[in-house]
């Protein structure tokens, strides 16, 4: 059974809240962590307060409250100690930090504790049954949108990591099944290629998660829909004010105009898909493909549409946008043309029970709509995060340990090592990566189920 | 032959054909019958004259551990051995014989015919019916009854060949056609797609330059595929295969004529399988490459053709004359036969269980061709499971099914009935999860459990029993013998350690070669070895470390892949998709495994079984 030490932020992690909670749970793993503390807690009383200060070596880093359940007295039958903290997600990333570096403790998977909790017999079949039901609601959803949550050069990078990933694991499989074919000289070709492009992008991914830090999370709002349904118009209302922060980025194409945005405290990329060529009744190929691709990562997407004009929306059928606004209404709700091509029945998925957001009918001109829409992107961020508080560290973990294996992966290759062992070493960055991306492998989907079980808590 | 009841009934006579026959006719009290169309040889090799190949090989040991007779008939008929992926580790080394074809094919029949329980009837089916338990398969001349029908017909299910711009019906060259699936049953689901398979033109050897060509001896190292033939021996005298190459002016040739090509002018309609390029498929799809390469392989000792592997064609005889002219080597080449396009019907095999039983018709199998595979060696080992399945049934015994973490040919029977195959399905390792286990070298370790289940008592068990024991006692002996390391034998061989080491250890060093080491070990320490015992301990326990690595990494996921599920429930659950669902209802399920790998299946549903199976 695995018993090793885990951390996680079990609750608070969302905003500046006034109190945070961190949960450690293991086997025995007081005296690991005494020195942590300001008080001997190897003293404790079980299931009782304590005042404490925690310590790390320059000095005192937080004033906490302590309670220690005893294993198998505990919610998941493991040794646990609660600390709550002060409420900040910078102090809690520190006292995070702290648990990582200076004990055997890692951060604890989404769910983990309730995943030990279920080993060990602390739910009951009726329980674990109602995980079915909440699976159903959303678990695929939020991850997508977890995903969604990060910025867009961080996403990118994820997706060419896919990419980059399996180019060379075919590379490895062709010098076992089509060595015939492609010859020594090809097949060390396509390796070392293959080998050189999946390093990069591991260093990249790497230097930017342990680097940088919370502006790896830049969710995007898009506003996408034919010329002249308002997307403009909706843009400078949405920034307003706001207007004063300055986007700074660089390198992102010139077709579409980008601003940031804050909503309670969040930082938001609006992006305005105007300038996406995008004729009446064609959209050219190249336009559909960038429109796609942009609004597709994107964490909220809002659909605009001027039901007066006849628009073919059969290439977009399968985003599922949150927000589908009607400008410009003139006429009675069933006459508009423009719906006529919207598929608004759905994939039938139960998960995707609302594919087309919430129909909003505005005129953008009489209407300001600006609260109303903060408030509801605002919802959303917080719906996600609540559901995934850990999103950031995780991904920062994992890309941590794709790092790490990939650095054991090439030691294998200098150490000439035969093919099949190389290829069987690779398979371990495998897993690693399909946790961060989501190819359907059953750990991945293990760990969404436990996911799910956080939310009831 | 009034009234014939048979057991067994096995429609056609090849790959498959031959070893489900054979495989059933190892329980005496069975009565087998093999309907098989006449003029049509038995097992022949109407494509490359090979046994084996990269993943293949695996099979064909996996076939011969179980009992079958494939690998006894390729060592027999063997004129060329060789060992392919040599450079890429032990792991994936597969072993490939070239055969002399006709004499594989008569030691078949010699085969089949002696077995005294097994009724060759050379006539051609006309229709299968299926009352009260019993099938009737009504032939040109009788009505034969069978309590279980093993189907393996190959490509002759309304086979069409294609010679240039010229076709007629039929399942292979000089051939007799058979009819379509619903002339033979009334039911039966075919894939709506048809496959397409194609055959080079076959050059006559006297007309060859070989003089021009690159040689490729067989090789002596090669251990025989049957493991009771002495592991060396030869059988027949050795030839040489050759490899050339096409170049530009082969190629144009094809290019010039692409209207003429049944392939891309229309005329065929069918799926070729994307990694069995025909020559015309590499013309036209890589219009930037010239060179490709071209084995030619020997037909036969006593044959006069010899087969050019890498240009199967179906373009009239005149262009493949041009281009096979145009090859180094092939100059003054004359054509014997040649070559062909075949297209045909093949089974929805995810109507098929893991016996390779159609779930609706209990007691009919269907296995090789006729199911979208394509090789001999994939047939055959779809014949093995469909034969003693089909005998065990009639026993009453349990069903034998091979687990994809222990067999290729687990593998390829999983892969086929979990997916509607959209071209015809080959093995490769890459197929498998677990390629550093399931090699060549352990087939004895990894076949025997399955193989006792059969409970037999054939001169191949006493073997498995007596390998598996020799196995046991010299791998502890590996794990626990301590050596001293500064002997003058082990600083040759370049090991350098300061204390007393495992063999273990020395097998594992990355600049050891396992098997020439523990070779050289035992001869000294004075011990003689079954050459294969000493393979097969230094490879396992080379990989040792990297197999329980990737375990461990696996454990939760081969827990939860052989985790039974209820597919009905699911069918009937509120919460999967109506697409879900169909894709459950038509693949039916067993594991969650299995259903992981339909292709379609919503990871929302994925999540939702394995919350409830977790």
């Amino acid at each position: 059974m695995e018993t090793e030490l885990i951390v996680a932020c079990s609750s608070g992690n969302t905003a500046n809240v006034a109190i945070s909670v961190i949960r450690v749970s293991g086997i025995d793993f007081l005296a690991e962590i005494d020195h942590l503390f300001s008080i001997d807690i190897l003293k404790i009383e079980r299931n009782r307060a304590y005042f404490t200060k925690i310590l790390n070596s320059n000095g005192i880093l937080d004033e906490v409250v302590i309670c220690f359940f005893k294993g198998p007295h505990s919610y998941n039958g493991e040794d646990i100690l609660e600390i709550s903290c002060h409420g900040n997600r910078l102090n809690v990333q520190r006292i995070l930090d702290l648990f990582v570096n200076s004990t055997s403790a890692r951060l604890a998977r989404p769910g983990e504790f309730t995943e030990r909790a279920l080993r060990n017999n602390k739910m009951n079949l009726s329980q674990v049954e109602g995980l079915d039901l909440l699976l159903n609601a959303n678990n695929v959803l939020a991850l997508d949108q977890g995903m969604s949550l990060l910025s867009g050069e961080m996403q990118k990078d994820f997706l060419s990591l896919y990419k980059d990933f399996l180019k060379h694991k075919s590379a490895i499989e062709l010098g076992f099944d089509f060595f015939d074919d492609i010859g020594e000289e090809g097949f060390q070709k396509n390796f070392d290629e293959s080998l050189d492009n999946l390093k990069k992008t591991i260093g990249r991914l790497y230097r930017q998660a342990v680097d940088s830090s919370q502006h790896l999370i830049q969710p995007e709002i898009v506003l996408f829909g034919p010329p002249n349904a308002g997307k403009s118009t909706l843009f400078n209302q949405l920034l307003g004010s706001d207007r004063a922060i300055t986007s700074e980025v660089a390198g992102t194409t010139r077709d579409f105009i980008t601003e940031n945005l804050v909503i309670e405290g969040n930082l938001f990329k609006l992006i305005d898909t105007a300038g996406i060529r995008i004729s009446k009744d064609k959209i050219e190929v190249e336009g559909i493909e960038k429109a796609k691709s942009l609004v597709d990562k994107a964490f909220y997407k809002i659909l605009l549409i001027n039901p007066n004009d006849s628009f073919d929306f059969s290439e977009f059928s399968e985003i599922e946008f949150d927000l589908f606004l009607l400008t410009h209404i003139t006429g009675k709700f069933e006459d508009l043309k423009g719906l006529k091509s919207l598929n608004l029945a759905g994939p039938i998925e139960p998960i995707l029970t609302a594919p087309i957001g919430p129909i909003n009918t505005v005129d953008l001109l009489k209407t300001n709509i600006q609260p109303l829409l903060k408030a509801k992107i605002h919802d959303k961020f917080k719906d996600v995060m609540d559901f995934d508080p850990v999103l950031l560290e995780r991904h920062r973990n994992t890309i941590k340990n794709i790092y790490n294996e990939f650095g054991k992966y090439l030691a294998t290759i200098n150490n000439n090592e035969d093919l099949a062992i190389i290829s069987s070493e690779f398979n371990t960055i495998g897993h690693c990566i399909s946790e961060l991306i989501g190819i359907a492998s059953p750990d991945e989907i293990l760990n969404e189920i436990f996911n799910n079980f956080c939310i009831g808590k | 032959m009034e009234h014939s009841n048979f057991d067994i009934v096995v429609v056609g006579a090849g790959h498959a054909g031959l070893e489900a026959a054979y495989m059933a006719s190892r329980f005496k009290d069975l009565e087998i019958a093999v309907i098989t169309l006449p003029g049509v040889p038995i097992a022949s090799a109407p494509c490359n004259p090979s046994i084996g190949g990269v993943g293949k090989g695996q099979v064909v040991r996996e076939i011969d551990h179980l009992g079958g007779i494939m690998g006894k008939l390729a060592d027999l008929a063997g004129i060329q051995y060789r060992t392919l992926n040599e450079s890429k580790g032990y792991a994936v080394h597969s072993t490939r014989i070239q055969i002399d074809k006709e004499k594989y094919s008569d030691l078949a029949a010699q085969t089949l015919m002696s077995l005294e329980n097994v009724t060759i009837i050379r006539e051609k089916l006309l229709n299968c019916r299926k009352k009260d338990n019993l099938f009737f398969l009504k032939t040109t001349d009788q009505t034969v009854k069978g309590s279980k029908v093993i189907f393996t017909v190959g490509t002759f299910l309304n086979g069409k060949l294609h010679y240039g711009e010229k076709t007629i019906g039929g399942g292979r060259h000089q051939s007799d056609i058979s009819g379509g699936m619903d002339d033979i049953f009334t039911n039966i689901k075919t894939n709506p797609k048809r496959f397409k398979t194609g055959t080079p033109p076959r050059i006559l050897d006297s007309s060859i330059d070989f003089e021009k060509l690159d040689v490729q001896p067989s090789d002596k190292s090669v251990e025989n595929m049957h493991v009771l033939h002495g592991t060396f021996d030869r059988f027949l005298p050795q030839k040489s295969c050759f490899l050339t190459y096409t170049n530009k002016k082969s190629m144009q040739v094809i290019r010039d004529n692409k209207e003429k090509s049944p392939m891309f002018n229309g005329q065929i309609k069918a799926t070729g399988a994307r990694y069995c390029p025909s020559i015309e498929d590499k013309a036209y799809r890589y219009p930037d490459k010239d060179i490709h390469h071209v084995f030619i392989e020997p037909e036969g000792l006593h044959t006069n053709t010899m087969y050019p592997s890498g240009i199967s064609t179906s373009l009239p005889e005149e262009v493949q004359l041009e281009m096979v002219r145009s090859i180094t080597g092939l100059e003054t080449a004359k054509i014997e036969v040649q070559g062909y396009a075949v297209e045909y019907d093949v089974v929805d095999t995810t109507q098929l269980d893991l016996t390779l039983q159609m779930i609706e018709v209990p007691g009919l199998y269907f296995a090789g061709q006729v199911n979208g595979t394509s090789g001999y060696e994939e047939a055959a080992g779809q014949g093995l499971i469909a034969g003693l399945n089909a005998a065990l049934s009639i026993q009453k015994r349990p069903s034998f099914i091979l687990d994809r973490s222990h067999s290729y040919i687990g593998v390829m029977v999983e892969d086929l009935v979990s997916n509607l195959r959209d071209e015809p399905y080959r093995l490769f390792t890459a197929r498998s999860e677990n390629r550093l286990f399931i090699r060549e070298d352990n087939t004895a370790q990894r076949m025997a459990p399955y193989r006792k289940q059969l409970d037999l008592n054939e001169p191949i068990d006493h073997y498995l029993e007596n390998f598996q024991e020799a196995f046991k006692v010299f791998n502890d002996l590996i794990k626990s013998h301590l050596v001293d390391p500064t002997e003058v034998f082990y600083v040759e061989q370049g090991i350098e350690f300061s204390k007393k080491v495992s063999l273990e250890e020395i097998l594992k060093l990355s600049h050891i070669d396992p098997v020439e080491f523990l070779k050289k070990y035992f001869i000294h320490i004075g011990m003689t070895l079954d050459s294969r015992l000493v393979r097969t301990l230094a490879i396992s326990t080379k990989y040792s470390g990297y197999i329980a690595k990737a375990d461990s990494a696996n454990i939760k996921i081969n827990k939860l892949e052989k985790k039974p599920i209820d597919w009905e429930a699911l069918y009937s659950s509120d919460n999967i998709s109506f697409e879900c669902k169909q894709r459950i209802k038509s693949i039916k399920p067993t594991t969650f495994g299995q259903l992981r790998r339909i292709e379609g299946i919503r990871q929302a549903t994925l999540s939702a079984v394995a919350g409830q199976y977790y």
